[in-house]
């Protein structure tokens, strides 16, 4: 995966954030991503206009305890999960 | 925007077979009349017709109801057919007039879903609701054949102010019995449930939100039992919703067949004459699924035209209003908003984040 990649949420998804956790959630199919806090962080960095890289390197600055590989991968599986169902749209993919 | 397809496969038929009950439940939603004995019902070559043109519009399954579905004289011959068709067969009944013979010819026709309906872990409670004295004891006999026969089963209890403290008893019984799932509904306030509005017995919107809770984060954890609690999906919790999916009654392509053969588009028609559409003697399943004007309206409205708080809901596409029945039944109005969530909005219950902004 090309770590330049950054990434902006589908303007026809809904992000939601309630008490037992976060979702996104596409109203005209009904496909709907639940998030845990590292997915909702995750997917919030991307918000704040952060390439791939930049968002494994925070998440690992609030996860220390993680591999860096370990969080790349997990990183990297997340978005193109998100990517797949068109929840998030690839900004650039030099 | 989705693209908007001409063609609605009819993928479900609910078969109203009976408009007699052997009980007289104080809150039965289309209000059949009482009686112990077989009925002749819908005549059943004109069904088998019926149901082998449906299988040209998309029919996967058919659900058993009424009334109650077992007064049905023909109901060995019926699960034959659909056996023979191949297609899925659900039950609901009161689980009164199991034996042998139907319990064996419900197996070798590979029955996929039997819903039996017990409203108390009590005697007392659930006969007063049922309306028939040692309508309890038959229903629990009932529930234990369907155990020794190896079914699956689940057991669905309408919810009443006065069977409210029989719920966690209720629990224990259905893990005892053996249910793989019970269903909680709240009251509808249609058919004879108006009369139990009436008298309040139902609970309020918060007070069911508040039950809701209670059942998802107490009592359903560490548990064999699944709990399904009946609220509309954006009343839900986003854990429930990731776990269970979202479950609302799929309006647009379902169709009833009444006892007296009037097509409807559930088993309201029993008691809202306006919501009959044609009738199983005289017209064609097909004519009447791809022309009749209620359907016709019901396909261009849903969602776009659903009135106050579900008009705005993130969920609008997928619940469709929840129940139409009961909110035409109410008001009049197939697009009238679904009357919980919107009594939950008027009440500052609905939350934010499942409306559109």
């Amino acid at each position: 995966m090309d770590l330049r990649i950054r990434y902006k949420q589908n303007k026809d998804i809904v992000y939601r954030e309630e008490d037992d956790g976060a979702f996104l959630f596409d109203p005209e199919t009904g496909a709907l991503r639940y998030m845990n806090r590292s997915g909702r962080e995750t997917f919030l960095m991307l918000k704040g206009d952060k390439d791939i890289k930049q968002v494994v390197d925070n998440m690992l600055e609030l996860y220390p305890e993680v591999e860096p590989p370990q969080m790349q991968s997990d990183v990297e599986d997340f978005l193109k999960d998100l990517e797949e169902i068109h929840f998030i749209l690839p900004l650039n993919s030099k | 925007m989705r693209e908007q397809s001409p063609y609605y496969q009819l993928s479900s038929l609910y078969l109203y077979l009976a408009d007699q009950c052997n009980l007289s439940c104080r809150h039965c939603w289309i209000s059949p009349g009482f009686s112990q004995d077989q009925k002749d019902g819908i005549y059943i070559e004109y069904l088998k017709k019926a149901i082998l043109e449906a299988k040209g519009l998309g029919l996967q399954s058919v659900k058993l109801t009424g009334g109650e579905p077992l007064l049905y004289r023909d109901i060995y011959a019926l699960l034959e057919f659909l056996a023979a068709e191949e297609i899925d067969i659900l039950i609901e009944t009161n689980g009164t007039l199991f034996n042998n013979n139907i319990l064996e010819k419900m197996k070798s026709c590979n029955v996929e879903q039997i819903s039996v309906s017990l409203d108390a872990c009590t005697p007392e409670v659930h006969d007063k609701i049922r309306g028939v004295k040692g309508s309890f004891d038959r229903t629990i006999a009932g529930l234990k054949m369907l155990a020794e026969h190896g079914f699956n089963f689940q057991i669905i209890m309408t919810l009443h102010r006065n069977n409210l403290m029989e719920l966690p008893g209720l629990i224990s019984l259905c893990k005892d019995l053996g249910a793989t799932s019970l269903k909680i509904n709240p009251l509808m306030p249609c058919g004879r449930g108006k009369e139990v509005f009436r008298d309040r017995q139902n609970l309020n919107t918060g007070e069911l939100i508040e039950l809701y809770r209670m059942v998802e984060q107490e009592w359903s954890l560490n548990m064999d039992l699944d709990i399904i609690f009946d609220l509309p999906v954006a009343l839900r919790s986003i854990t429930d919703i990731k776990r269970r999916g979202i479950i609302e009654c799929r309006i647009l392509n379902i169709l009833g067949i009444l006892a007296n053969g009037d097509f409807s588009i559930c088993g309201i028609g029993q008691i809202i004459d306006d919501l009959r559409m044609g009738n199983l003697y005289k017209d064609s399943i097909k004519d009447v699924w791809r022309e009749n004007l209620i359907l016709a309206g019901l396909r261009q409205g849903l969602p776009g035209r659903l009135k106050g708080i579900c008009g705005r809901c993130i969920f609008r596409f997928q619940c469709m209003g929840s129940c139409r029945a009961n909110a035409y039944a109410m008001t009049r109005d197939l697009f009238a908003p679904y009357f919980l969530c919107e009594e939950s909005y008027e009440s500052g219950l609905f939350p934010d984040s499942r409306i559109s902004r």
